[in-house]
């Protein structure tokens, strides 16, 4: 078993990289909710990791924003739909907190092969 | 994201619904004298028709006008009158959109609350083992 170096960590890293940048894409779109022609951004990881990991590797995967130019109903072009964002705003800090619980009891785990248990 | 936050997909489908709702009956009470619209004649009350989405949720699909035959008032001077002094307003309720407004502001706040419940139930989920 490869203790430091394990891809575990570098996986879970990444997690947190991607959750970060949709944190941001998020925020951006509620700052943007009534620019005119404004199209909402996204960020594409988990099916990236999911093909890559079916793939054996787990380099040279990167969390990606894309535009998302589906139109919507409202007149100024502008597809920011506030509810939405609010939900990914939440559902994202909650996927942060469950990244951040792995990676701790992970550390934890690593701390006592390290220490040993007294 | 993961499949894992459906339900909060869900609910905010719910409440984008609801709020678009609301924005048509908004339209509807601010219309409710005008004689004068793009397609002639007085304006139409519309309806939002709500669909399940396949992937759990709804979404508004269609707004369908109130077939209803316009209210005709005897009011000779009006620039919009007939040839008898009739002038066509638009069959808007104001009792009825009131109430449909209610409708719409606590079918917001109920989708707000499975929303908070889904959140809650993963906050706690997050606890075990803690």
């Amino acid at each position: 078993m490869r203790i430091l170096n394990d891809p575990t960590i570098t996986l879970l890293h990444k997690g947190l990289d991607a959750q970060a940048l949709r944190q941001k894409a998020a925020a951006k779109n509620v700052a943007n909710i009534d620019t005119p022609g404004y199209k909402k951004e996204r960020v594409v990881f988990e099916q990236v990791l999911d093909r890559t990991l079916n793939g054996g590797a787990t380099v040279g995967v990167e969390p990606r924003v894309v535009r998302d130019n589906r139109p919507s109903l409202r007149p100024d072009g502008n597809n920011v739909d506030l509810e939405e964002e609010m939900i990914e705003l939440s559902a994202n800090s909650l996927m942060y907190n469950t990244t951040t619980q792995c990676l701790k009891k992970h550390i934890a785990v690593l701390r006592e092969v390290i220490t040993g248990r007294r | 994201m993961s499949d894992f936050f459906s339900g909060f997909r869900i609910s905010g489908s719910g409440m984008t619904a609801q709020r678009f709702r609301l924005d048509l009956l908004s339209n509807n009470i601010a219309n409710i004298q005008t004689t004068r619209t793009p397609g002639g004649g007085p304006y139409q009350r519309k309806m939002p028709v709500f669909t399940e989405m396949l992937s759990g949720g709804v979404a508004v699909t269609a707004l369908v006008p109130d077939p209803s035959s316009p209210v005709r008032v005897q009011e000779p001077g009006h620039p919009d009158a007939d040839a008898k002094g009739f002038v066509a307003y638009p069959a808007v309720d104001l009792g009825q959109e009131m109430v449909n407004m209610i409708g719409a502001t606590r079918a917001y706040q109920a989708n707000v609350s499975a929303f908070e419940a889904s959140k809650q139930m993963l906050l706690k989920a997050l606890e075990l083992g803690a």
